[in-house]
């Protein structure tokens, strides 16, 4: 699927902003052009596609069981289990795996890195809500709050800094590891990376650039978005 | 006590937990992300699956291996803890 690589060397970085912006030639294309400010957009676009679909995928799937244990505070050992093996899983091998087994494609992929979404998310929300005061659970409890409301009013707004630490550190693997979606068939920033070949040393430096101030951009989206979600009252303590 | 002594004495051993914590996620992660090194002329455990991108047996020892090694590493960074927070092994927490 992708041919040798050469040990790469770092082309120079001024090569690499010119290939983001205009196509360059290329050796084994036949003349045709690659490279240019269209194709980074597009494989931008697809590798945004997929980080937030495998996201929304981690999210829909590893919030309500983190809530739901969290806030009754067993499967403790399943929570923290499932946060250390999540990270064990080389996703090179899982990515190369389920397109051997089951096949390529956007689906397929946005399993395979919600795979890598899940455990951190799983394994903060359980702690962030799990490590709530005790204390203040009760009292809420005690002024009449159902459990639904304890759960919304008391427990998920003291657990936004460890739930948010799980969402930011799942987004940036999923975001990076985005990359190499070209292996099972989605074409992401990555094909510039691993198809040095045809793209050249430019092409592996722009695509590493760009791949890496995305993930940068959603570093920054979340932080803003984490400041926004914190409660007015535990801004000023 | 003195501002060093604090530091080594005090201080150091209270946060043990969440430096192994923190180094714990580090080498099990950095252990299943090295398969990614046969990218960049690396070698190692990926350089199986990537020759053999389409035959599941190599992914699945290769892949096999690399969970396994990662497991290893965080069960000598556990006993490490273990060894090194003896007070923890009594409380419950």
């Amino acid at each position: 699927m992708i041919g040798a690589l050469p040990p790469p060397t770092l082309a120079s970085i001024e090569g690499a902003i010119e290939f983001i912006f205009t196509p360059q030639s290329s050796n084994v294309t036949g003349g045709k052009a690659v490279g240019g400010f269209e194709q980074v957009v597009e494989l931008t676009l697809n590798q945004l596609e997929l980080t937030l679909l495998a996201l929304a995928l981690s999210l829909l799937v590893a919030l309500p069981i983190g809530l739901y244990l969290g806030h009754r505070g067993t499967g403790e050992l399943f929570a923290i289990t499932i946060g250390n093996l999540g990270r064990a899983i080389p996703e090179l091998a899982l990515i190369a795996f389920i397109a051997a087994a089951i096949g390529v494609g956007v689906l397929n992929l946005t399993i395979a890195l919600a795979v890598l979404g899940i455990p951190p998310i799983l394994a903060n929300t359980f702690v962030g809500i799990h490590q709530v005061d005790r204390a203040t659970v009760d009292a809420a409890r005690g002024i009449g709050m159902t459990e639904f409301e304890i759960l919304r009013k008391v427990e998920i707004p003291l657990a936004i800094p460890t739930i948010f630490a799980g969402i930011r550190g799942a987004t940036i693997a999923i975001v990076a590891t985005a990359t190499i979606a070209p292996l099972a068939g989605v074409l992401t920033l990555g094909d510039f990376i691993l198809n040095q070949n045809v793209y050249g040393n430019n092409g592996v430096l722009a695509g590493a650039i760009v791949v890496a101030l995305l993930a940068l951009m959603f570093e920054f989206s979340l932080a803003a978005l984490q400041r926004l979600l914190t409660s007015q009252g535990l801004k000023s303590a | 006590l003195t501002e060093r002594q604090i530091l080594w004495k005090v201080e150091l051993p209270l946060a043990r937990p969440e430096i192994f914590a923190g180094l714990q996620i580090a080498t099990v992660s950095t252990v299943a992300i090295a398969t990614l090194a046969v990218f960049a002329g690396g070698g190692g455990l990926g350089t199986p699956i990537k020759a053999g991108i389409d035959f599941k047996t190599n992914i699945i020892i290769a892949g096999g291996i690399a969970i396994l090694m990662a497991l290893a590493f965080g069960l000598i960074l556990f006993l490490a803890q273990r060894f090194l927070t003896p007070w923890r092994r009594v409380s419950t927490a």
